[in-house]
């Protein structure tokens, strides 16, 4: 047997067990429309120059720095400004009161939210699953007991007034705020994990592993995870939407980072200079943004759940 | 057949007892670790730093740390909340009027949100994969995706200040008489009629958002219980399509559709805090997130501890219920 | 007495002047240093010739008749905290209570003389033996809102309850009180003094009257909530409260018959701005919000008349245009400042602090983001208290004087700071002392009086290098200060922290902030920006002093000074980390006076026991420079109030007087009129 063949035979039903996952993946066109988005936004997130029309310090009328004069009192008057395309400047989605183009801190602002939600779902994962899996394989144990009773607590306190707690007590940052969110986030996918664990271990290969001697390691890792794998994804997928979402409920409530762009920073500041009504270009994109981003990663999640589950 | 016997019950009981003690020693803690003290909302610039320790004095700070502890797991648990150095009155008075308002807002939100969630979820689980599902299953994730005060805004924006349909404030007409003319008097339908206009754009925020996460489960749900057997034997009697649908596979598959909202019930905060904010409306969100950020200790204890309390009951109610109503020791009973 | 402010807005407003300071109650109270009675000039407008600036109080005729009748409503951006008068201190309730309570003595809103009110007459006596006697006459005829017959029992009742249980709010009132017992003489009622207190006819004298029939069975004061169980009784012009819903509205009916004896005493016949025989309105309807900007979108939909506080510049535009509001014009009772920590380097030294000043773009921010609606600031106290300002002791120009203006923004071009310029200043090692001279290019002509900056020798030496720090590397700048030989983040184990909090309140600021720390950053000064919630910044800055800069305001400040400047800049009110870590939350977070490098606590001193108001202003306008010289606090604005008020349907508003929507609003409503 060659090294090729021998490569294949233990790579082949992988690749094809991706292959029939990635078919189910886009059956529906929503797990590729998320990935789309997601492209996008991460495609912002990496090369904001080439998409912004101007960098994130270029203001209205005065242009890009170093600035060589302050705005006079009739340029301020004009803000914030609707959409203009090269007439006095060039912002397709108009200005904000501070004479920023929307449309740059649009862009500027997706590393923010792609940073809050992938490190939040990454976070809650890399706790939530090993404790899930270990909990459920010592199921009925005292380490099971535990590990359940302190995420029974966790769930005793209210999530966002919780967070709003942290972030008070911590100063208001970005890492903080998404280890605030981590705090709670991270239940769910231990309490699902562990539902999966307790079930699998039953399985006859975890047994016939045992008693062919692996370790209690080996077997949760090498042969229970790869199981719950997918879900953990789905998982992933949603508390990085959460997190994203929550992150805007509490720019909204006045503790967002604001020494960083974020959608959430942009929706609190039209709201902190009274131009709710006023100024839809203001007020529109960065809803619909967050919504968007949001959405991508429930989209794939529940893309991944069908993969996960295949049911029909 | 499983049923509770009285040693689970109380061994459930127990442990939850100790589950809030945990949560009333972590809440202690935290709070205690916040930066500043609630003392500083009290203080003038003219106390003299003696003035100042009698203040503490009375606020009970200076007493040792553990005593601080005894005395908080003690008066909590006994209802005993004591005063808010914030809002100059007894915490309970604060509680007594805010939590029922949340409670109607919140009230009124669930049973919107779980008349509308189920119904969809059910048909969007039963007719899975057609592209009707698939559309609406996506607009239903897109609308899970919406910042709750944005959507709310937007709400305002149309319903509120473009159209002038529905107020966008309060829970009810503040100065009646200068609506109604003088000599108005309240009646209870007028009351009712009245709290439920102002309800509406709130309820229509949060109901935008708030039945997909019911949509989503009862789908779920709906689908595993379309494969059941009992479902086959109906469609095998020759019932009709619908008829199944409703009588025997989504009866089912509600179970745990409603068990869900029991712990459901207790999160609603997490949705008030915003949405009370945005509307103006005088609960208990906006009751929890001006004490934290006043550091108002003892309501802020208050609401989490009552919160905890919630939390703990509703998932004992959830076990018991789970017990009960476990489909599949039922199912098959009432079909034969 | 000053409260802090967080710079306008949803979440100031209450926790602004948390500290205390609230309503006219408050404002009396804190009112120190003034013996009163006296002619004290503190209404002169300032000078400035901007054009919203030019607002006077309005003289009224007396012999006109004004309508009685109408109903004012009232937006308050939070709701009020309780409204028992010993024990809350936000100005939300005070509105309410304003309504109800009346004092022995008052302080007239225009010109802070002390009037009489609830006490006929009184006298001091035994001044001289450390332990005064303050002899009072109680007015007869006058009744509680409730109907009973108000009389000296009442007001014994009054001091004896409170020196009894000693209701934080009144304690450092009451402190010096050692009996109040009905007078042995022809007076009414004698309170003996453990030590001369200046303002005492301003303070002892403005306890609140309790209505004894209510209160005597009330066995700890803070038991009584008023408002919930009706019991809101006292000497006001209120007749009563005929709503109130804790978290949304209330009612107040006012006794506008004209038979109101307060409000028919001599002096306001007399005076040239108030009008006698308030109040004339029937009611005054209070609108509680959650947030600032509900309020002002009511206010533009007509739901309501006015509201606390003043416009900010975002709603600016849209308040002007609105036919049926019309601006009150006033003066700020506070400032908005910058304090640096003194306690470390190179914060300590008076050169770094005077040439962070000189980045400081106060056209940026005055002209551009605020719109002309604020007056670039020098001294810790505002201009609308002239009669202590330098300038008026120096017969020079309020805030325009070049000798204000040693700190104005050193600029290359528009906008564009002089980092050579700063930079030579630093190396050169001569800070602005009160000697005239030439410094970064601007001439300053020496200090108004004859006061110079405790230091005229900097502390550190400055030169500027290679960049070594993260935060210049980033921003590609080409020199970084090295002070001693060392630069900032080798000192200090990191780089300079600006402590902030969230920009909801003043998003305008924040933009001025980023200005100022980019220019930092431009001159060699690494700067980092840390954002805590307020009242987590109120804990790190007054209880653990663990800053090196901050921004905040203050509101409802001392017309009189003295009491200012000792709760503020006394090195008794500092905590001195040197030897003990405290965490007691005094006002002097800077450390200003605890060190022989920045300090005036002698001149303090003297200035708070001095009886003589002519010597104690000049005191306290000496002192002002000194701590301009100094530096501890760079004031960066004192607000130009523009009040909205319904003035289509209502007059009688109060142009140019101080504070006209917040600390001085109740004033208001014994003047305000529906038009004819």
């Amino acid at each position: 047997m060659t090294r090729v063949e021998s490569a294949k035979q233990r790579w082949g039903p992988r690749i094809e067990r991706l292959g029939r996952g990635w078919d189910r993946f886009t059956q529906h066109l929503m797990g590729p429309a998320g990935l789309l988005i997601l492209t996008v936004f991460t495609l912002w997130a990496l090369f904001p120059d080439l998409f912004a029309p101007h960098s994130i310090d270029w203001e209205a009328f005065r242009g890009e720095p170093p600035f060589q004069r302050r705005l006079t009192a009739q340029e301020i008057e004009q803000l914030p400004h609707p959409p203009a395309f090269g007439d006095p400047f060039f912002a397709p989605l108009g200005t904000n009161a501070q004479a920023h183009g929307i449309a740059s801190l649009l862009v500027y602002s997706a590393q923010t939210a792609l940073y809050i939600g992938l490190a939040a779902g990454i976070l809650s994962s890399l706790v939530g699953v090993p404790l899930g899996l270990i909990s459920g394989y010592y199921g009925d144990t005292w380490i099971d007991e535990t590990i359940q009773r302190i995420a029974d607590i966790m769930l005793g306190l209210p999530f966002l007034p919780l967070v709003i707690v942290l972030v008070a007590m911590r100063g208001i940052t970005t890492t903080n705020i998404i280890l605030a969110i981590v705090v709670k986030s991270w239940i769910n996918n231990c309490i699902t994990i562990r539902g999966e664990a307790l079930s699998l271990k039953e399985l006859a290969y975890v047994d016939s592993a045992k008693v062919a001697g692996a370790s209690d390691t080996r077997i949760v890792f090498r042969h229970i995870l790869p199981h719950v794998l997918p879900l953990s994804f789905v998982f992933l997928a949603q508390d990085a939407a959460f997190a994203i979402l929550t992150q805007a409920s509490l720019a909204f409530l006045g503790l967002a980072d604001f020494t960083t762009a974020s959608w959430g920073l942009m929706l609190q500041n039209i709201q902190s200079h009274g131009y709710v009504f006023q100024a839809w270009w203001w007020l529109l994109p960065p809803g619909i943004c967050i919504t968007l981003v949001a959405a991508a990663f429930y989209f794939i999640g529940f893309s991944m759940e069908d993969v996960a589950n295949p049911q029909n | 057949m499983t049923r509770i016997s009285a040693k689970y019950l109380a061994q459930r009981l127990i442990i939850s007892y100790l589950t809030i003690l945990v949560i009333m020693t972590l809440l202690f803690v935290l709070l205690h670790s916040m930066p500043g003290s609630f003392i500083q909302t009290m203080q003038s610039p003219d106390m003299t730093g003696e003035q100042i320790e009698r203040l503490k004095e009375q606020w009970g700070l200076n007493e040792p740390l553990w005593k601080q502890y005894v005395d908080f797991m003690v008066n909590y648990q006994t209802g005993e909340f004591g005063w808010s150095p914030h809002w100059n009155v007894p915490v309970w008075n604060l509680i007594e009027r805010r939590l029922p308002r949340t409670v109607i807002l919140f009230g009124a939100t669930t049973i919107t949100g779980f008349m509308i969630g189920p119904l969809v979820g059910m048909y969007l689980g039963w007719w899975r994969g057609t592209k009707r599902d698939r559309s609406i299953f996506t607009g239903g994730l897109i609308a899970y995706s919406l910042p709750s005060f944005w959507i709310a805004w937007l709400f305002i924006w149309l319903f509120s200040f473009e159209l002038d349909l529905l107020p966008a404030k309060y829970m009810r007409t503040q100065f009646p008489q200068e609506v109604y003319g003088t000599g108005f008097e309240w009646t209870a339908m007028m009351a009712m009629r009245d709290v439920l206009w102002h309800l509406a754009l709130p309820l229509l925020s949060l109901t935008a958002i708030g039945w997909v996460g019911s949509m989503l489960i009862m789908r779920t749900v709906m689908q595993n219980v379309t494969e059941q057997d009992y479902v086959f034997l109906a469609r095998a009697k020759g019932l009709s399509e619908r008829k199944v649908m409703i009588k025997h596979a989504a009866r089912n598959a509600l179970i745990p559709v409603a068990t869900g909202a029991i712990v459901g019930i207790a999160f609603i905060l997490d949705g008030a805090v915003v949405i009370e904010n945005v509307f103006n409306y005088p609960g208990m969100g906006n009751l929890i997130l001006d004490s934290v950020l006043n550091n108002d200790h003892p309501t802020t204890q208050a609401v989490f501890f009552m919160l905890a309390v919630l939390l703990v009951i509703c998932r004992i109610i959830q076990d018991i219920a789970y017990t009960y109503l476990d489909p599949r020791i039922k199912f098959g009973e009432e079909e034969s | 007495m000053p409260g802090r402010e967080t710079n306008r807005g949803k979440l100031d407003t209450d926790r602004r002047r948390f500290l205390m300071g609230t309503g006219a109650g408050a404002l009396a109270v804190g009112m120190a240093g003034c013996t009163g009675g006296d002619d004290d000039e503190t209404d002169t407008p300032t000078g400035e010739s901007t054009p919203t600036e030019t607002a006077t109080p309005e003289p009224v005729d007396e012999g006109e008749d004004v309508p009685r009748g109408g109903t004012l409503t009232v937006g308050l951006s939070q709701p009020p905290k309780g409204l028992n008068p010993l024990s809350t201190s936000s100005s939300y309730s005070w509105m309410i209570l304003d309504h109800f309570m009346s004092y022995g003595t008052a302080l007239d809103p225009v010109t802070y003389e002390v009037q009489p009110s609830a006490y006929a007459d009184w006298t001091v006596e035994n001044v001289e033996s450390g332990e005064p006697d303050i002899y009072f006459n109680v007015r007869e005829g006058l009744t509680f809102t409730d109907g009973e017959d108000f009389g000296i029992d009442d007001v014994l009742f009054s001091y004896n309850y409170i020196m009894d249980q000693e209701p934080g709010r009144y304690l450092s009132t009451v402190d010096p009180i050692s009996e109040a017992s009905e007078a042995d003489n022809d007076w009414d009622v004698h309170l003996s003094m453990e030590k001369p207190i200046g303002t005492w006819d301003s303070s002892q004298l403005q306890l609140p009257l309790l209505p004894k029939h209510r209160w005597e069975s009330v066995d700890s004061f803070e038991q009584k909530t008023p408002g919930e169980d009706g019991e809101l009784v006292g000497l006001g012009w209120a007749a009563d409260l005929s709503q109130f819903e804790s978290d949304t509205s209330a009612a107040v009916n006012l006794r506008n018959d004209g038979e109101y004896p307060l409000t028919n005493l001599q002096w306001i016949e007399d005076h040239d701005n108030l009008r006698s025989g308030g109040p004339f309105l029937d009611t005054i309807q209070f609108r509680f919000y959650q947030s600032e900007a509900t309020m002002n979108q009511d206010l533009l939909d007509g739901a309501l008349d006015t509201y606390y506080g003043s416009v900010s510049v975002s709603q600016i535009d849209q308040v002007r245009e609105d036919n049926r509001i019309g601006l009150v014009q006033g003066q700020d009772d506070g400032i908005s400042y910058f304090a640096y920590n003194l306690r470390r380097t190179p914060f300590d030294d008076i050169l770094f602090r005077q040439a962070l000043n000189m980045l400081w773009d106060e056209i940026y921010w005055t002209q551009r983001l605020q719109r002309d609606l604020v007056h670039d600031g020098d001294f810790v106290l505002p201009p609308g208290y002239a009669a202590i300002r330098p300038e008026t002791h120096a017969d020079a120009d309020l805030l325009t004087d070049p000798a204000t203006d040693a700190y104005n923004f050193r600029e290359d071009s528009p906008g564009v700071p002089s980092y050579e310029g700063i930079r030579s200043f630093l190396e050169n090692g001569t800070p602005i002392t009160g000697e005239s001279g030439t410094f970064v290019g601007q001439d300053y002509p020496g200090a108004l009086q004859d006061v110079s900056a405790s230091v005229n020798e900097p502390l550190h030496d400055y030169s500027f290098g290679e960049v070594k720090s993260d935060v210049l590397k980033e921003e590609g700048v080409d020199k970084e200060l090295y002070v001693n030989g060392q630069t900032i983040p080798e000192i200090l184990g990191r780089p300079v922290t600006y402590l902030m909090y969230p920009p909801e309140t003043s998003p305008e600021l924040t933009q001025a902030d980023e200005n100022w720390s980019q220019n930092m950053i431009q001159l060699g000064i690494p700067v980092e920006r840390e954002v805590q919630t307020f009242n987590s910044l109120i804990g790190r800055v007054y209880a653990q002093e663990d800053f090196d800069l901050y921004h905040m305001g203050w509101s409802n400040m001392s017309a009189f000074g003295t009491s200012t400047l000792y709760g503020l800049f006394h090195s008794d009110n500092a905590d001195d980390h040197r030897e003990e870590q405290t965490d007691t939350l005094l006002n002097n977070p800077m450390g200003y006076g605890v060190f022989d490098y920045a300090g005036d606590d002698e001149r303090i001193s003297s200035a708070r026991t001095e009886m003589d108001s002519e010597k104690r202003n000049s005191m306290v306008a000496q002192s002002l420079e000194k701590i301009y010289l100094d530096s501890p606090y760079m004031v960066f604005g004192y607000d130009k109030v523009q009040w909205p008020a319904n003035t289509t349907d209502f007059a009688g508003f109060l142009q140019g007087i101080a504070a006209p929507g917040s600390s001085n609003l109740s004033s208001h409503f014994y003047n305000v009129h529906q038009q004819e």
